[in-house]
């Protein structure tokens, strides 16, 4: 048996399944693509595992850690393939999840219709109980309406159970008991109970990520265990799961809590660009990742993704920590056009695959960021994607020029410079909300950009936002790959207990601390990681009493002493100062304790460049004229093709590198050298 | 020619500038404010003005929030000539009548922003206190009769002096309120999201030049001003008349009539509030930028709902009624409850362009009936007041049910989590549910209202309540039923219920005391005899309809869980409607 030298990360799209393995002790990887098998993604999955191994003759016995992305959670929601699911909750309380927070969809277009709950109101079943916080008796849950719901649901052959009760963050014994009763009467369904999924207060969105994750439940377990059985077969370890968090956990945890993966599609990638930039040390960075048609932006600060706790799926809220990614409907396929005021639009509509940018020559003929780009002569005149789809940079003049340039009365290169800007104030947009809104400042980070356009227009973003430095990683593949690769094993725990500061000891925080420590660790148990492994951050959602905006500060482990709880106090303030500008010594209150269990059980592959690299000007493929507004016109710009750029190369702009799934634009005056990671660094100023 | 083009390009950049500055405006406000009211439910608004008063960018969750800045400027440098403005300084006003309000809860800042020792526009924000003084607490109740007995009023006055907090003024304003502490912090939080927006709005004025700014803005409301013309050239020409009512002025039981003629000449879009009643003895007059607001919602809601919120597009609409009525009221006229007017504003506007867009309208709806609960809280001995409001339901389109449960026209803050309420207030939810039955029947149904059940555990318990299409229900269109009513109870299902009336305040209630809402729901559209006899039985299934109502209302007959074709066609032909769609 060989020794255990390869990662293997597999990572599943809409069309195609992705994997990479990756020899860990130099680094080298193998890509394989196959197309993916909607109807049971795993088939795919196998069927691509044996064929990467084939073909690099590689033992499955060899491969050390599977590391797993998959958005079958996410499409069984946008495709409404879900289990059938019905909800028992608080007695009076069943319209929760419909009456919603009584907004309307939008303040102006009343048209726009409200989502359709996840549960049809006759599957909503009440059960007389009550928690109350002060001043009345709690009610015991009424045990004896349960076999006739149970009956109910055994006739609406329901596969999936919700169980929420008002104030079970507070109190989880009435859902434990209900859970019981129902697992024992019903065994076949899928049950879980809002305690378990995030013991979190605010009913409506307990309530609804419990229904999500229920509705979820039973597609993602089957389909992890055919995974498991495939990889079983094969040979090779179990899979580990990549999750919304940014880390990984075992099938079991992923299959019990599939809403924690419904946002971990941009999670590995952004988690492989923490890696990278971190070994670049560059550990702050804005990850910039422009897609056909959308944009993902996310801040990272110190190798962390920022995690944000709540985010609507199909127009519900699910409430669990993730990848604070935020996405915006503008990419290289987003389509320009001109509105009845004469103003210039950039998406949100996308003229994807079919037909395609007008350069495509597929008949589409509105004009795309794609067809600016080819205007501007930024990207290839004939061919893109390595050469594999040609193009007519004609059609992409003709697209401008009848929709943009003689409606706006511009000329041609006007108007595709036109579309770059109003695109690059869409960007600048998404990605304030991470920084500024959040009380960041992006001076103080790097750009990371990936995806097929993020280097085609990181450079003007850059400079726009004060960000000095870009790095451009190698391809937006490795990124995936390596972000499977190097997640930690991870969840997160979270427990409302509110407690005003001025009136609790460090008795009681230590309390809550344990209680949650204890959950944390059982967890490390059931997941079999070793305790040497073991790594547990604290942190507690705290706010002024009278606010009901929480802030999360970190808490050192341990045992808490009456000085750290005033430590508590100052780090909330700095952080309130932080954020909103300003703090006061007003009393505050704890909220939220939380803990984020956390285990590293794979180690990265060690970089080794590949391949000997030519001369720097070896690597022209060409000159060609280029348009950059602030030289006023096309200047000769030389073409690089990136494979052959070799570390320690340094590059004068204006410049374009090429490579086959991206091209990097570097204006006029900006620097760019190529690090011993791989990665381009573009310099501004 | 490519010049003023460019230019073009450059204008939108600054567009999305000053868009950009007001969204992290709103995020900085509603993150950092105290109450529920501002955090949870979002009362708030924040906006950017030229140095003439054009309001150029705009954050509102609530479209009567659309106008309710716009005479701010005017009215600040009346006061405060703009040569004696200093950089650091902020106004506070909350006065219909001089500050350019339209009810005192909400306090406005403003702050002018400077340039090279220049004015070049000011930025503002509003935001809901939950409580400014006055008879009631929670400082809005529909029996008040003048606005002096509505809270503090807050003329245009320095609350930061270049930079320094005026306490004398904030002192004034904290000994008003029944909720001093949470004042204080929802000041601090006002204060702060106007830095934000001054910091970022000297930013862009700095990059891109005074000049650049200044005409790219003008060109900004231009263009609003012109795409609202494009939009508004669509609709037939011709003048359209309405007519609805109030059900009571607050204070006595009388209707009140309210009617509107809009004229539709090529691109300009009149509506005359000529013949409603005078201004009313009670709370629910409109000041005139109120009733601008509710205009200004139609619009966008019946042309283009992407409108562009800035002055270019009011240029367009003309807005008359006759001074001293109830849609353009005089001092001292109570005002405190003119958003209860202005939804059925919503349906009165929306009713009088029903035959000539009847694709574009909804059927009348549901407002929303709030509450407001205040007393000793008993954990602290403090006192507390709890303001909220629950939402309604909005009527059915030519091809929509109405929506259930939501807020409607120009309301739309959001409803306070069960286990919030129950936290901070010694108060708890008993029942939050729809109601079966009442969304108005039609070929589309109305929205359902909803119930809430609240018990209310303080010391000397107050309630003040307030809701309108408690008598006047939400009218139908083509055919479609009228919604169903609301109304507030005390001691629900219990041998001594008693019915409240819809505005009521200072109403004492002992500890353990239950209040029920019952909110008002949307009206169907066309004939609910026409409507899919499927449609009625899933909405059986779902308890939206009950097996009577389905008969009652719907002619449709159920048998074992399906249409019993049969029987519902003889009773459709019994009662004259069709069976076909």
């Amino acid at each position: 048996m060989s020794n255990k030298n390869y990662v293997l990360g597999v990572d599943v799209g809409g069309t195609f399944t992705d994997l990479a393995l990756v020899r860990l002790d130099d680094g080298s990887t193998i890509y394989h693509k196959t197309p993916s098998t909607p109807h049971d993604p795993s088939e795919a999955v196998a069927r691509g595992i044996k064929e990467l191994l084939e073909n690099s003759a590689v033992p499955a016995s060899a491969i050390k850690y599977f590391g797993h992305g998959t958005t079958v959670a996410t499409n069984a929601l946008i495709v409404g393939k879900v289990a059938k699911t019905a909800l028992i909750t608080t007695d009076g309380f069943r319209d929760i999840l419909e009456i919603r927070r009584q907004r309307q969809p939008h303040n102006y277009d009343i048209r726009m219709a409200k989502p359709t709950p996840p549960v049809p109101r006759h599957l909503r079943l009440e059960v007389r109980e009550r928690t109350y916080l002060f001043g009345r008796e709690n009610i015991a849950p009424d045990e004896t309406v349960i076999s006739s719901h149970v009956d109910l649901l055994k006739a609406e052959s329901v596969d999936s159970v919700a169980i929420c009760f008002l104030h079970a963050y507070h109190n989880s014994a009435h859902e434990e008991r209900i859970a019981d009763l129902v697992r024992a009467a019903f065994p076949e369904v899928f049950v879980c109970a809002s305690h378990e999924v995030m013991a979190e207060f605010r009913e409506y969105e307990r309530i609804s990520t419990t229904v999500l994750n229920a509705s979820l439940g039973p597609v993602m377990i089957s389909y992890l265990s055919n995974l498991e059985a495939s990889a079983k077969s094969i040979g090779v370890v179990a899979p580990k799961i990549l999750q919304s968090n940014g880390g990984v956990a075992s099938p079991r945890e992923a299959g019990n809590n599939p809403v924690r993966t419904l946002a971990s599609g941009p999670a590995a990638g952004v988690t492989g660009a923490a890696h990278l930039s971190t070994n670049a040390n560059f550990p702050d960075i804005i990850t910039f990742d422009v897609g056909g048609t959308s944009t993902d932006v996310c801040l990272i600060q110190n190798g962390e993704a920022l995690i944000a706790r709540e985010r609507e799926f199909n127009g519900y809220p699910v409430r669990f920590p993730m990848t604070d990614v935020h996405s915006v409907g503008a990419g290289g396929g987003s389509i320009a056009w001109v509105d009845s005021g004469g103003f210039l639009h950039v998406g949100p509509r996308s003229a994807g695959a079919d037909p395609g940018p007008a350069c495509y020559g597929l008949g589409g003929d509105e004009p795309t960021v794609t067809d600016a780009n080819v205007v501007l002569g930024r990207l290839r005149q004939d061919a893109l994607l390595g050469g594999r789809m040609p193009i007519e940079a004609a059609l992409a003049r003709n697209a401008i020029e009848k929709r943009i340039a003689r409606p706006m009365g511009l000329n041609i290169e006007e108007a595709a410079e036109g579309i770059l800007t109003i695109l690059n104030e869409n960007m600048m947009q998404a990605i304030r909300v991470i920084s500024v809104e959040q009380g960041f400042d992006p001076r103080n980070f790097a750009l990371s950009a990936f995806g097929g356009a993020g280097p085609l227009l990181a450079a003007r973003l850059a400079g726009e936002l004060g960000i000095s430095t870009i790095l451009v990683p190698e391809g937006p593949g490795l990124l995936c790959a390596l972000g499977l690769l190097v997640a930690d094993v991870r969840s997160d725990f979270s427990l409302t207990k509110i407690l005003n500061l001025t009136e609790i000891d460090c008795d009681t925080v230590n309390k809550a601390f344990n209680e949650i420590e204890m959950e944390t660790n059982q967890w490390f148990d059931k997941e079999g990681i070793d305790s040497e492994l073991r790594r547990i951050n604290r942190a507690v959602d705290m706010r002024y009493v009278g606010q009901s905006h929480e802030l999360t500060v970190q808490v050192p482990n341990g045992k808490l002493t009456a000085a750290s709880l005033e430590e508590l106090a100052d780090s909330f303030r700095l952080e309130h100062e932080r954020v909103y500008g300003y703090a006061t010594n007003a009393p505050l209150q704890l909220v939220t304790f939380r803990s984020v269990a956390k285990a590293s059980i794979t180690s990265p592959p060690e970089y080794l460049p590949s391949k000997e690299k030519s001369k720097t000007e070896e690597a022209i493929i060409e000159v060609r004229p280029v348009y950059f507004g602030s030289t006023g016109g096309f200047v000769d710009c030389p073409v690089y093709d990136r494979t052959k750029l070799a570390p320690g190369s340094v590059l004068n702009g204006p410049a374009i590198v090429e490579q086959m799934d991206t091209t990097t634009v570097l204006p006029p005056e900006l620097k760019l050298s190529c690090d011993q990671n791989g990665n381009l660094v573009i310099t501004i100023g | 020619m490519t010049k003023t083009t460019i230019d073009q390009i450059t204008t939108e950049v600054i567009s999305h500038r000053f868009a950009a500055t007001a969204d992290e405006m709103m995020a900085t406000l509603v993150k950092t404010s105290y109450s529920p009211n501002i955090k949870e439910r979002r009362d708030c608004s924040v906006a950017i003005f030229d140095t003439s008063g054009n309001m150029v960018a705009l954050s509102a969750i609530a479209p009567l929030h659309l106008s309710s800045l716009l005479g701010m400027v005017k009215n600040i440098t009346e006061r405060h000539p703009i040569e004696s403005l200093k950089p650091g300084d902020a106004f506070l006003t909350n006065d219909p009548y001089v500050g350019g309000g339209s009810h005192l809860p909400d306090l406005t800042l403003m702050n002018p922003v400077f340039v090279e020792n220049q004015v070049v526009g000011f930025v503002a924000n509003l935001a809901h206190h939950s409580d400014i003084g006055g008879k009631v607490a929670g400082s809005e109740s529909a029996d008040c009769t003048s606005i002096f007995q509505e809270g503090l009023r807050v003329p245009p006055v320095k609350l930061l002096n270049e930079g320094d907090l005026v306490k004398d003024v904030l002192d004034i304003v904290l000994l008003n309120s029944r909720t001093p502490h949470q004042r204080e912090g929802d000041l601090k939080a006002q204060i702060a999201t106007n830095a934000t927006g001054v910091r970022r709005v000297k930013e862009t004025f700095q990059n891109f030049g005074i000049k650049t700014v200044q005409s790219a803005l003008s060109s900004l409301l231009d263009y609003a001003e012109a795409r609202a013309r494009a939009e508004i050239s669509k609709l037939p020409d011709g003048e359209y008349h309405n007519e609805d009512f109030l059900d009571n002025d607050g204070v006595e039981d009388k209707l009140i009539p309210l009617k509107v003629a809009v004229t539709i000449a090529g691109d300009e879009i009149h509506f005359d509030f000529t013949g409603s009643a005078d201004q009313i003895a009670g709370a629910r007059n409109m000041p005139l930028i109120a009733t601008q607001a509710g205009v200004y919602y139609v619009v966008k809601a019946i042309t283009d709902p992407t409108l562009p919120p800035n002055s270019g597009y009011f240029r367009a609409i003309k807005v008359t009624a006759p001074e001293g009525s109830i849609f353009n009221c005089r001092a001292p006229a109570a005002v405190g409850d003119r958003g209860a007017t202005g939804n059925i504003l919503g349906d009165l506007l929306m009713g009088a362009l029903a035959d000539v867009m009847p694709e574009r309208v909804m059927a009348g709806c549901g407002p929303l009936h709030g509450l407001i609960f205040s007393g000793i809280d008993p954990r602290t001995g403090e006192y507390f007041v709890d303001y909220e409001t629950y939402a309604g339901a909005s009527g059915a389109l030519i091809d929509q049910e109405g929506k259930d449960a939501v807020r409607v026209h120009v309301s739309g803050a959001a409803n306070l989590p069960v286990e919030s309420v129950e936290q901070e207030f010694p108060l708890t939810v008993e029942r939050y549910e729809l109601l079966t039955d009442t969304g108005g029947a039609g070929k589309f149904r109305g929205g359902l209202g909803t119930r809430r059940d609240v018990c209310i555990l303080a010391q000397s318990g107050k309630l003040a309540g307030r809701g309108l299409r408690e008598t006047v229900a939400a009218p139908g269109l083509f055919g479609g039923a009228k919604g169903h009513v609301g109304s507030f109870f005390l001691h629900p299902d219990s041998n001594h219920e008693v019915k409240l009336p819809g505005s009521f305040s200072e109403y004492p209630v002992d500890s353990g005391s239950i209040v029920r809402v019952e909110t008002p729901s949307g009206a169907g559209y066309g004939d609910p005899l026409s409507r899919e006899p499927a449609k009625v039985l899933d909405d059986v299934i779902n308890g939206k309809v009950s097996s009577a109502g389905a008969e009652a209302d719907y002619g449709v007959v159920l048998k074992d869980h399906s249409v019993d074709e049969n029987l519902t066609r003889e009773l459709r032909d019994q009662r004259g409607g069709g069976y076909e769609q």
